[in-house]
């Protein structure tokens, strides 16, 4: 429904009590940088499980996990490897997908542990963290 | 004469039997334990698993071929398998096709593969089980075929015998 004027909370829609809000891309884009990763995807040869490493190029900045945010971790996981990945919406993946990110001059295997799409916005964002296993 | 006689695991001759069988895609079939994520796709997927096994027959004995210049040792061992053969689908067509892999099992194909792989799928499966339950948000129609697999294995190898002198010569002693 369209809301004119003042209405009770409870008579707004999800889709209208959501305020919109403004692309980001073209403001972004100024913060990013190019991001050169890969993407491990799985396929299936012979019936066993076979690890592929798809390289993806796109745009985007990794950033360590604010102190906040890392304080809201249970305690256990807060010494973890935490990043947030911010990027282009071509970079599509899901939770538990597993990415090999650059890190003191190697490759490390993170995985894929919260995602944000904000595609409207003209970003994503992931929480990641050092895949250990 | 190659030093080991290569054969295909018997969850993978299943596999086989089960794709071509059933005419299904190359991911759907898989061998279990393999770390293997599903496939965001619908329809149901097949694991293939070792349950035990039981050897009952081994042994050891030296063959003289010509072409070798040593004895060549081969070995021999026949042993009961069980494998656990999991379909599963979050809809309904695990449930719809389960019976295709009874007939997959028993089937010309299957004698044929038998012959080739020295073995025999047991006529009768041992049990066809509901493992169906609550998957994340789902409920997983799971059923789990249970199978018994009679095979034998073979290897073969040269061994050093007497033709070759182990010991050095000045080691030998010789009564004068």
């Amino acid at each position: 429904m369209n809301a004119v004027g003042i209405v009770d909370a409870n008579r707004l829609s999800v889709q209208d009590a959501v305020s919109p809000t403004p692309n980001m891309r073209s403001t972004i884009m100024g913060y990013f940088r190019a991001l050169a990763l890969g993407v491990i995807r799985q396929t299936v040869v012979d019936h066993e499980t076979v690890e592929v490493v798809v390289p993806l190029s796109t745009q985007g900045v990794i950033i360590p996990l604010s102190a906040k945010a890392l304080e809201l971790k249970p305690e256990g996981s807060r010494t973890w490897d935490w990043r947030d990945v911010y990027a282009t919406p071509d970079l599509q993946l899901t939770t538990k997908d597993v990415i090999e990110i650059p890190r003191a001059g190697k490759l490390t295997r993170f995985v894929v542990m919260r995602a944000w799409d904000y595609t409207n916005e003209g970003f994503l964002r992931y929480e990641i963290v050092n895949d250990y296993t | 004469m190659s030093p080991v006689v290569a054969y295909r695991e018997t969850v993978k001759v299943l596999a086989d039997l089960l794709e071509s069988e059933m005419d299904l895609a190359k991911d759907v079939v898989a061998v279990y334990n393999s770390a293997r994520r599903i496939p965001p796709k619908k329809g149901f997927f097949i694991d293939v698993a070792i349950l035990g096994e039981a050897p009952f027959a081994v042994n050891a004995r030296p063959v003289n071929d010509p072409a070798e210049p040593e004895v060549v040792a081969v070995q021999t061992c026949a042993q009961r398998e069980i494998l656990q053969i999991d379909i599963f689908s979050a809809d309904d067509s695990a449930r719809l096709r389960r019976i295709d892999m009874i007939f997959a099992l028993s089937g010309i194909a299957a004698q044929q593969a038998c012959e080739r792989h020295a073995m025999k799928i047991s006529n009768i499966p041992q049990s066809f089980v509901d493992l169906s339950g609550v998957e994340g948000s789902k409920r997983l129609n799971r059923y789990a075929l249970t199978v018994t697999v009679i095979r034998s294995y073979s290897k073969a190898k040269t061994v050093p015998t007497f033709t070759v002198f182990q010991v050095p010569p000045r080691e030998i002693i010789v009564n004068r």
